[in-house]
């Protein structure tokens, strides 16, 4: 008899990264058809990460919010195993229900976490190209008393210049966590800078000297952004002429 | 005979940048029927570039002041008490609940807090930054050794003791970490109560300007005592992920030390806790561990049995999971739509996993049906 027989399961680390996707009305057409083409192509990318990471496994989860919130699984799937289904575009804005759901799901009561012992923080990936039409504060209170919430990566997407930035600050907890796009190409590789980022930064084992996992990803993130077309992070649009750029989903 | 065995190794992710272990463990048992045992964990990050030292000086001050505490108390002051746990002081409120035992305790911590910072404050002072130190940590840090009135920080560590006397046990604890013991009814349980302040990488620490209202601990003195108490640091529960599984591994060493004897148990967990880091957490890894040889022995049967209840149970529940698959798959008789084939291909390889977790179920079954059989034929 051994002491790591048969008998005994070491079960591998899992990172849950979870995509929180507005699919209300103004999102119709190219953004919606962009989100839903860069997932897509991103899901190998994070399976790669995950199949040569010793350090853990990453799972997906996904959200859509819109007049009403939807899990597209009703449990986060390996990346390997995430087979994506088009999410479209229609309804309103209920950011503050979204908010509810997933901190009804960082939890292992009937939640998607496992125990804390073996799991790394989740990282969180909010898409929102509006405000929210709902009671938001409501719903991001119960998440900002969620632990997991608390110890999260996140990060958010703001889609266009129509999109609410101070709610999607107040999400994050950091403007600089904030990158804002402006055009279809800008989005799909920011989706990919962002979800490849948190998933490498979220499922090592060890930090970076002392700061925290979300500041290095904030960090990576930005000097990514630079080389992007029509992409800015919260260091760009802080001036007093905010914007180089003009949306365009054309 | 009460016995007891520690051991520290370092973590798998230490190796590369060539970190020295930050644990520290000690497990004693004297003359006198005192026994105990003790895990310190030094923080990781850069900061705490000298929580081995911090830890290792725990230790120390933890040993010698629990034999001081427990030479000198009333032992009248434990007797007859049931088990009793405390939680970590969060208000006022509980502060003005105290009871002799509980003001006890809380001399035996301050006691702890002062020595430890008494320690660090000389090693501070007396030791040179050191070549790896000058090449691996920041100069901030570094300047924090020298002019910091925070310099407790660089030593930061948590830390876990269980004592056992002829007359009572106790424990406590402050930071991450599990301790599990075994005893007949509950089989086993986490006798000091968590601190929900430990999530993830967050741990309350020696450290803390706040430490003395971060014990938590408990104790009884009914004649009650546990057969086995094991102290596992962060790096033992991060591997296993649910405490079931960290509760297994236990209940293998308490196989292994029944069937095979202690030599061989020590040379196994000094094999396997290395393996077990490159596997699991990465992190250095300690337990220390006390426990009753003889009423192991005459329980084994029941930690077998455990083990093989706790199997039945997860075959269960896998039936009940195949069951309502093989019920989807049948539902589903045409493919109207793309969500439709999605959901039936996860449920043809959610099946095919089910049935795959039965089969090793199954075999871990068996192999604990045959531990059984043949102890209860010996």
């Amino acid at each position: 008899m051994g002491l790591l027989d048969e008998t005994v399961s070491v079960p591998r680390r899992t990172m849950t990264l979870f995509f929180l996707i507005d699919t209300s009305g103004s999102m119709e057409g190219n953004k919606i058809g962009a989100v839903n083409d860069a997932v897509v192509n991103v899901l190998p990318m994070l399976n790669d990460i995950s199949e040569t990471n010793p350090d853990a496994e990453i799972k997906v989860a996904a959200l859509e919010f819109s007049s009403g919130v939807n899990w597209l699984y009703d449990e986060p799937k390996a990346a390997n195993d995430f087979i994506w289904q088009d999410v479209t575009a229609g309804g309103l804005t209920s950011l503050g229900g979204a908010c509810a759901e997933l901190a009804a799901k960082l939890s292992r009561n009937g939640g998607f976490m496992q125990s804390a012992s073996g799991s790394f923080a989740p990282a969180i990936i909010l898409l929102s190209d509006g405000g929210p039409t709902d009671n938001y504060e409501a719903g991001l209170s119960k998440l900002q008393a969620n632990n997991w919430f608390k110890s999260a990566i996140k990060i958010a997407i703001a889609i266009g210049d129509d999109a609410d930035k101070e709610v999607l600050k107040q999400f994050t907890g950091n403007a600089e966590a904030v990158i804002t796009v402006h055009n279809i190409e800008a989005l799909k590789q920011i989706i990919r800078v962002v979800a490849v980022t948190s998933s490498q930064i979220g499922s090592k084992s060890s930090t970076a000297g002392d700061i925290t996992k979300q500041e290095q990803v904030i960090k990576d993130v930005q000097d990514a952004t630079q080389n992007i077309d029509g992409a800015e992070t919260a260091d760009s649009t802080s001036t007093v002429d905010s914007s180089q750029y003009i949306d365009d989903w054309g | 005979m009460t016995e007891c065995y520690h051991f520290s190794c370092q973590g798998e992710s230490h190796k590369a940048d060539n970190k020295p272990c930050q644990d520290a463990s000690f497990s004693a048992v004297y003359d006198d029927g005192l026994a105990m045992a003790i895990v310190c964990d030094g923080h990781g990050g850069e900061r705490y570039f000298r929580s081995d030292v911090g830890s290792r000086m725990a230790t120390e001050v933890i040993r010698d002041s629990v034999k001081t505490f427990v030479d000198n108390i009333d032992k009248d002051l434990f007797v007859g008490k049931p088990y009793t746990s405390q939680e970590a002081i969060t208000s006022e409120e509980v502060v003005k609940k105290q009871t002799p035992i509980d003001n006890a305790f809380r001399q035996l911590f301050s006691s702890i807090i002062y020595q430890w910072n008494q320690k660090i404050a000389d090693h501070a002072a007396n030791t040179a930054i050191s070549e790896w130190e000058q090449e691996h940590v920041e100069q901030k840090y570094l300047d924090e050794l020298q002019t910091s009135e925070t310099f407790e920080k660089l030593y930061g560590c948590t830390l876990m003791v269980y004592v056992q006397t002829p007359d009572y046990w106790f424990a406590f604890h402050l930071g991450d970490g599990k301790c599990i013991s075994f005893q007949q009814d509950p089989f086993w349980h986490e006798p000091i109560p968590w601190d929900e302040r430990c999530f993830l990488n967050k741990t309350t620490s020696l450290c803390d300007s706040n430490a003395i209202n971060e014990f938590r601990y408990c104790y009884e003195g009914d004649g009650h005592f546990p057969m086995a108490v094991f102290l596992g640091s962060d790096g033992m529960d991060d591997s296993f992920g649910e405490d079931a599984n960290l509760v297994n591994f236990y209940i293998q060493v308490v196989k292994m030390l029944v069937t095979e004897g202690k030599e061989a148990t020590i040379n196994s967990i000094e094999t396997d806790l290395p393996q077990l880091s490159k596997i699991g957490s990465k992190d250095d890894m300690s337990v220390a561990f006390i426990y009753n040889q003889e009423e192991l022995k005459a329980h084994l049967t029941d930690f077998i049995q455990y083990q093989i209840d706790i199997v039945t149970d997860s075959i269960r529940q896998t039936d009940e999971r195949i069951q309502k698959l093989e019920s989807k798959v049948n539902s589903i008789t045409s493919i109207p739509d793309e969500k439709t084939r999605i959901d039936l291909d996860y449920a043809h390889q959610d099946l095919e996993r089910g049935h795959e977790n039965r089969i090793k179920l199954l075999y871990k079954y068996d192999v604990l049906m045959q531990q059984l059989s043949k102890e209860m034929s010996g």
